[in-house]
């Protein structure tokens, strides 16, 4: 058990460290092979107003005339070490892990994104939570009562939420909800600490819209998982013993149905930690997918790096607790280790 | 309740909910004129005088300030915004219409002086000015600030370099990296604590407009951190910060006690507190302009296309909008190197050959821009709206004369050309496209290529060398002035000596000796109506030579709020002048 | 021997009491009359058998009994009544009070019949606070505890922890059963308990059933398709054929004289142990020809005297299989099969019998050559075919056939039959399409199908129809060596008679020779000259079949042999005194 962790750990450092790569050679190393010289990348890298002596500072911060060995690992060095800039006659260090300053804002970009992460982690776990308990619920008695009116409104509900882009039902949301019909307050995130009441209100409805997209996908997948297992042997048996039929349902059936929800919860709630772009848009809250966003729209490159290391550092790490989770949840699995 | 009768309800609900969204009655919230203003009145007229005090006023924008730092700015909602704690040595005049394109002093105790040839001007600060930590504003820190913003390799970026360009001043390494931060700059000199003069290589009439940027504005040296002046600039005006500035989270600016209002033209400082949101979604913004939950779009460039669908086609609502031109020019450079538009008939053919309705269209009718014949926008002063030369004021194409310039110029059947386009702005692409078939029509085969436009203006359009290898004969283009005069607007755009290689702006390669030649006359003319005269001469050389292919003078449909006190349009700044803006709900 | 306590028939009211149960699924196809007037009973610790073939309609009997057709679209009428209990028209609360308490069910499958996630701690202690909900939990355990050990689990307490996959086939029925009995049910219900188990496995957990039955004064139901598997355990059988009963009564009687000729049919078609090879043949061919059937038996067939070489000689094959180690990596080798040797003559049949892990069925792969033998040598008319190149051995696989287990899978359900037939001739290089057909349909005939059905799919036909067409198919290319993988351990008692017959009458016919592996002691008896006892990889115990049946020198061969179900209840119980007597000596059940 203990190898397989350490297996599992010891991957996904690896598996950082090619995303790491990968991003490096996206952004370095691609323009290069379409042919653009040091000047021009950093030209493109330099923010909006590419004078000369600001490109040649481009190029000297970013290290584009260095071997592409070395820019790597200036790239690596400063995100676990840190590193030095200067701000007029002040030189600031910028420490690990260091992403370097925003080319549009001057901010460092590290702190920058942990101070939008509260957002986004709200927003991000609070829809998590709701989906999961909604979907899997819905999922739960559709399977229960399959071909009843409820199954086949749910289910049909559930193809219209996840055919629907997010971007349609919140604004729906808003222009009715919140502006029309004074339901919800306007979207806007206050910190937990500050006022818990006005955060969990603030962020209803952004939460409401975010899970309804995913509550469907969760709602059909714990139905189908379902009716394969309401056929298995084990609830004939609990039956037999004489269990009350939301006992077998609840304790029997839904078990083993939940392993392969955990698996793509695991998945989705990583990339929703990354930043829910659509969503954090329609509602202006100021998350990191936004920021991530904005960055990609002015070319802010540090931005960039560090909002996509930062992602994929998330989803990897739901990865490994998912696949640290297995054996807990399926008895099999850790034996077969 | 039934599950059946349940399960239609829902369906119901759901329908109903789809329905309506189509229907957009949108009569809710600012419904008409509610201190009897009318459509479009702000344009013209000061709306809603008063001088109350207190309150809060709201601004949000949509993306992130593009910065705090008057030295670091290049959009014109900063240059006009930051003006609430950053006083400058000279400023416009807060009036609508053609009287605020008039420069009044601001930190300066009088409107400047200067020498005989031209090349020396002397300002004299007003005395007994101080920042919001009660120290005095010298001349150094404008000195200062001057340097910061234009010299060095570590200049701030962002902003134009028009001192850099003018200043007597060759080897200024800038104020970063040695003990002294001033020391050899000469082309500025302070005499004493209260006066600048300013050494120009040459004489440059326009010089006062360029004492109004907010790069004058005084910065003390030792509170500058360079890039990071950003997050707490020390205030000269009647606002200052109340907390440190982080990009995304907003600003509030609160009273800044040390301000004087008896030595300020300008500002009303009628609201006690300002508030800017960051990143608040477009339709969000215009949601709460009409719900009254805000009271100005900070970007200043009006509604987004949902909301203005919405509230042009409602009587009550459009006595809250306001539709100036914002002095923005949108045209096609015709350029005059690439075969076969070096041939000035070419050029006169495609002039003729190009209908603008299909252009105003793209930008939406007669609300979104007015139909352009010549190249200075309306509110500078120069600008000939009667100047026609190819009968293009009625918007429809002249085929027929278009063919007869083609067969002049050897291509009776037309001919191939190419236009470049900022491919992620799609009224620009909308209007290309009407060009295009306006150009199909008489057999110029136009072929359009799309760029992206952060690099556009620097790197494709912009270097002449790319737009010879490209073939780009045309290219779309837009062009606000950065002060309001005819300099201003057409020096880059149309001088032989703006050329560059790479972000030029001279896109299509102008470089008529007459045109240049007056081009340096005027800028050593003192008398407005000389100049004034002077810019018709070179707007009509301009359209003579075919070289800029009028399109549309853009207009704006801002959302004025029922609250918002002293509300103008300024000229000056395409957008409300937010010095004197006050709101009604004071608590 | 005299005759065992049976339960004490005076007491006034039986447990179970079943009036003209009735049982009707809707289909698609119109109403499905699965169970018609069907009337029985059982006494207070009485023991019935309810024997009958697929279709027949006890699973659904036994389904009915524990009220488990409710929430179905069955449509069920008459009277059930479990301990005073009606079944039919009870209230849902009352049916869940009963399930568990009153009568409990033992079900065939014993893998996928207990959850997967739960420890058998946990399902044991459900089972007991579902109906004693006062009981705390350490209360509940202590019983769950108790009654493991009663079951025969070895160290309870601590593998009352485990999940169900750490425990073998046998030992998960126990398991199962303990469940059944940790509320002290009136009536145990058990259907096909021990079809999936091995032959010694199923011994023990028959044994373990009336063993149960006696001590705890329950009532059995034993429901099953073996008849020789209820013979040894109740005392009344209950003989039923598409919904009803057609015979029923005590069980020395209705197996040793049965009325009905239905029973007489079944009882015919099982095989029997100690019926030799020699009687069965002339048996066969009697009725083939017509006449009645002769009583002595033909001197058997000598195998290997004439003289001949060997048509495949073995000798010390071993099967490695690399197993991947645990925590610290270091792999294990094992030995499917561990140093084998035989010889195989010419029209004779060899039998390989053996229980699930004793390599018979990776040997007759490695004859297939479906595997290539890590060590060892395998000649096949003296040609050395261990380590033959695929590419060789291809014109030798018209020499080697083989027929599988599983009717239902070895058919490519996307090839009609006379595809699946006909496609080792196309393999072999034959073009011409009209001689194919000719063939195939020739064969079809010769296995008792209708040469029409060559176009149809397999799924238009039945278990025991299907495996015929796996016979045409491994027979169209006229092979000389037929090994045959338990291919009637699938099928009902009477087709596999069927079965059986045909193969022998071929064997006749296109002069084969047989490897015939199975784990069924009686089936293999039948039909094999030799016989090989395998036991985890290893030979133990070879010769003439009826030297080994009826004098085994090996104790595996004697435990094995005592092991298997016989059809008089007499002698089936003086085989239970035997495997009681020997294991004696030995522990139980074997720890996992």
């Amino acid at each position: 058990m203990l190898r397989y962790i350490l297996r599992r750990l010891g991957a996904s450092v690896v598996l950082l460290l090619v995303v790491t790569l990968m991003t490096f050679v996206i952004f370095y190393v691609v323009p290069r092979l379409a042919g653009r010289t040091t000047e021009q990348l950093a030209t493109m890298y330099v923010g909006r107003a590419p004078t000369e002596a600001a490109i040649q500072a481009t190029i000297q911060r970013l290290n584009l005339d260095q071997p592409l060995v070395l820019q790597f690992w200036e790239f690596v060095k400063g995100i676990v070490v840190g590193a030095e800039y200067t701000f007029g006659n002040d030189v600031v260090q910028c420490s690990a892990p260091c992403f370097g300053y925003s080319f549009q804002t001057y901010q460092e970009v590290f702190p920058a994104i942990l101070d939008r992460l509260p957002v986004t982690f709200s927003l991000g776990l609070g829809a998590a939570v709701l989906w999961l308990l909604g979907g899997v619920a819905v999922g739960v008695v559709s399977a229960v009562k399959k071909g009843s009116i409820f199954d086949r409104i749910s289910m049909g509900l559930a193809l219209a939420a996840v055919s629907l882009p997010i971007f349609f039902t919140g604004q729906l949301a808003l222009a009715f909800l919140v502006h029309d019909w004074d339901l919800f307050p306007n979207a806007r995130y206050t910190p937990f600490t500050e006022d818990p009441v006005a955060w969990a209100s603030g962020l209803m409805l952004p939460w409401l819209t975010l899970a309804f997209l995913h509550a469907a996908q969760y709602a059909r997948q714990t139905r189908a998982g379902m009716l394969e297992t309401m056929g298995e042997d084990y609830i004939r048996t609990a039956r037999a013993k004489g269990l009350k039929e939301s006992r077998v349902i609840l304790k029997h059936a839904l078990r083993p149905a939940l392993t392969p929800i955990l698996t793509i919860f695991g998945l989705d709630v990583g990339m929703v930690l990354g930043g829910a772009v659509l969503t954090e848009q329609v509602y202006s809250l100021n998350g990191i997918g936004r920021y991530a966003v904005t960055a990609i729209v002015q070319s802010d490159l540090p931005v960039i790096l560090g909002v996509t290391l930062f992602g994929a550092f998330f989803i990897v790490l739901c990865n490994l607790a998912v696949d640290l989770l297995y054996p807990l949840v399926d008895p099999r699995v850790r034996a077969a280790r | 309740m039934n599950k059946r009768v349940m399960g239609f309800a829902a369906f119901g609900a759901a329908a109903a909910l789809m329905l309506t969204a189509c229907g957009g009655d949108g009569g809710e919230g600012g419904g008409g004129g509610g201190n009897g203003a009318s459509f479009d009145q702000g344009s013209t007229e000061i709306v809603n005088p008063s001088d109350a005090t207190g309150g809060t006023l709201r601004y949000a924008i949509s993306s992130n300030m593009e910065s705090t730092d008057p030295g670091n700015t290049y959009y014109g909602y900063v240059w006009n915004f930051s003006r609430y704690y950053a006083r400058t040595l000279l400023t416009y005049a807060a009036a609508p219409g053609q009287a605020g394109t008039e420069l009044v002093p601001d930190l300066a105790a009088e409107m400047p002086e200067v020498n005989d040839d031209g090349t020396e001007w002397t300002v004299k600060l007003q005395e007994g000015l101080k920042y919001e930590d009660g120290s005095e504003i010298v001349a150094e820190d404008v000195k200062y600030a001057i340097a910061r913003s234009n010299f060095g390799d570590q200049a701030l970026p962002n902003g134009p370099k028009y001192f850099q360009q003018l200043l007597d001043e060759d080897d200024y390494d800038g104020p970063y990296g040695g003990d002294d931060p001033l020391e050899g700059f000469d082309a500025i000199e302070t005499p004493d604590d209260h006066t600048l003069v300013f050494h120009l290589k040459e004489p440059f009439a326009d010089f006062l407009y360029v004492l109004a940027q907010p790069q004058t504005a005084p910065v003390p040296a030792d509170a500058d951190k360079g890039e990071q002046y950003q997050s707490r600039v020390v205030s000269s005006g009647p606002y200052k910060f109340e907390d440190d500035y982080t990009p995304g989270n907003g600003l509030v600016l609160v009273r800044n006690e040390e301000w004087d209002p008896d030595t300020d033209p300008i500002r009303t400082a009628l609201p006690d507190r300002i508030t800017v949101e960051e990143g608040v979604d477009q339709n969000e913004i215009d949601q709460r302009l009409v719900n009254g939950e805000l009271d100005v779009d900070l970007a200043g460039t009006g509604l987004g296309p949902a909301m203005k669908g919405q509230l042009v086609g409602d009587e009550d609502a459009r006595n809250n909008l306001d539709n100036p031109t914002t002095g923005a020019h949108f045209y096609v450079n015709i350029n005059t190197k690439v075969e076969p538009l070096d041939n000035l008939a070419c050029r006169q053919a495609v002039q003729y050959a190009v209908g603008r309705e299909g252009i105003q269209r793209a930008y939406g009718g007669d609300l979104g821009g007015q139909i352009a014949t010549q190249v200075l926008p309306p509110d500078i002063p120069g600008a000939d709206p009667e100047l026609d030369l190819y009968e293009a004021a009625s918007g429809k194409p002249n085929a027929d004369k278009a063919k007869e310039k083609l067969e002049e110029c050897g291509h009776p059947d037309g001919f191939d050309v190419n236009i470049g386009v900022r491919s992620d702005r799609p009224a620009e692409v909308d209007a290309v496209e009407a060009i295009q078939q306006s150009l199909a029509e008489v057999g110029i085969n136009a072929q359009v290529k799309g760029y992206p436009s952060d690099t556009y203006t620097n790197t494709q359009a912009g270097s002449p060398d790319f737009v010879a290898e490209n073939k780009l004969g045309l290219t779309y283009y837009g062009w606000m002035a950065d002060w309001p005069s005819g300099y201003g607007y057409m020096s880059s755009i149309l001088d032989g000596d703006a050329i560059k290689e790479a972000g030029n702006s001279n896109i299509s390669e102008l470089d008529d000796p007459e045109i240049n030649k007056l081009f340096d006359e005027v800028i050593s003319v003192e008398d407005p109506e000389e100049q004034a005269r002077i810019y018709a001469e070179i707007d009509r050389l301009v359209m003579e030579n075919a070289a800029i292919l009028p399109g549309v003078f853009q207009k704006s449909v801002i959302y004025r709020p029922d609250n918002l006190t002293n509300v103008f349009f300024n000229p000056s700044w395409h957008m409300y002048d937010y010095m004197t803006l006050g709101t009604t709900e004071t608590e | 021997m005299t005759t065992p306590e049976t339960g004490n028939r005076n007491d006034a009211l039986p447990v179970v009491s079943v009036r003209d149960l009735s049982i009707t699924f809707p289909t698609a196809d119109g109403d499905v009359h699965a169970v018609k007037n069907l009337s029985f009973e059982v006494a207070q610790g009485g023991a019935l058998g309810v024997v009958g073939e697929s279709g027949s309609g006890k699973s659904v009997t036994s389904l009915a009994l524990m009220g488990l057709h409710r929430g179905t679209r069955a449509r069920i009428s008459g009277e059930i009544r479990i301990a005073g209990t009606d079944v039919v028209t009870a209230d849902d609360r009352t049916i869940r009070a009963m399930r568990g308490n009153d009568i409990a069910m033992v079900f065939q499958d014993p893998m996928s019949s207990l959850h997967p996630q739960y420890t058998i701690g946990n399902q044991l202690v459900e089972a007991y606070l579902t109906h004693r909900p006062g009981a705390g939990k350490a209360e509940a355990r202590r019983r769950a505890v108790e009654v493991l050990d009663r079951v025969g689990i070895p160290e309870p307490a601590r593998r009352i922890n485990s999940y169900p996959h750490e425990f073998s086939g046998g030992m998960r029925q126990r398991v199962l059963i303990a469940m059944g009995l940790v509320c002290e049910p009136k009536v145990l219900l058990a259907d096909e308990p021990t079809t999936a188990l091995d032959v010694t496995v199923q011994a023990q957990i028959l044994d373990l059933l009336d063993e149960l039955r006696r001590d705890l004064g329950m009532a059995l139901i034993l429901v099953s398709h073996d008849l020789a598997v209820v013979a040894g355990s109740v005392d009344e059988v209950l003989v039923m054929r598409k919904g009803e009963a057609v015979e029923r009564g005590d069980v020395r009687r209705v197996l040793g004289s049965p009325q009905h000729p239905y029973t007489r049919q079944l009882l015919a078609a099982v095989p029997r142990v100690e019926v030799t090879r020699a009687q069965r043949r002339a048996q066969l061919r009697a009725e083939r020809e017509g006449r009645p059937v002769p009583v002595a038996a033909e001197p058997p067939r000598p195998a290997g005297q004439t003289g001949e070489e060997p048509l495949l000689v073995v000798r010390d094959v071993r099967q490695r299989f690399r197993i991947r180690g645990g925590l610290f990596g270091s792999s294990t080798d094992f030995y499917a099969v561990d140093g084998v040797s035989f010889d195989l003559y010419r029209g004779e049949t060899l039998g390989v019998v053996g229980e699930s892990g004793s390599g018979k069925s990776t040997l007759s792969r490695m004859v297939m050559r479906l595997l290539e033998p890590t060590e060892g040598s395998i000649v096949f008319q003296g040609r050395d075919i261990t380590h033959l190149p695929e590419r060789k051995m291809r014109p030798l696989r018209r020499d080697i056939q083989m027929v599988f287990q599983n009717p239902y899978s070895s058919l490519n359900p996307r090839m009609t039959v006379g595809e699946s037939i006909g496609a080792p001739l196309r393999i072999q290089g034959e073009r011409n399409s009209k001689l194919i057909r000719s063939r195939v349909q020739e064969l079809l005939e010769r296995v008792g199908l209708e040469p029409s059905h060559y176009n149809r799919f397999p799924h238009a036909f039945s278990g025991g129809q299907r495996q015929r067409i796996a016979i045409a198919r491994a027979l169209i290319l006229r092979p000389k060596l037929v090994i045959c993988d338990e291919p009637v351990s699938a099928l009902d008692v009477s087709t596999q008679d069927q079965v059986l017959r045909l193969l022998a009458e071929l064997q006749e016919d296109f002069d084969l020779t047989l490897i015939f592996v199975a784990h069924d002691l009686a089936v293999v008896r039948q039909i094999s000259d030799r016989v090989l006892v395998m036991c985890k990889g290893k030979i133990v115990e070879t010769g003439d079949s009826d030297e080994v049946y009826e004098n085994p020198q090996h104790p595996y061969t004697r435990q094995l042999l005592a092991a298997a179900p016989v059809l008089d209840p007499d002698e089936a119980r003086a085989h239970r005194a035997e495997r009681a007597r020997l294991r004696g000596g030995q522990p139980q059940a074997e720890a996992v």
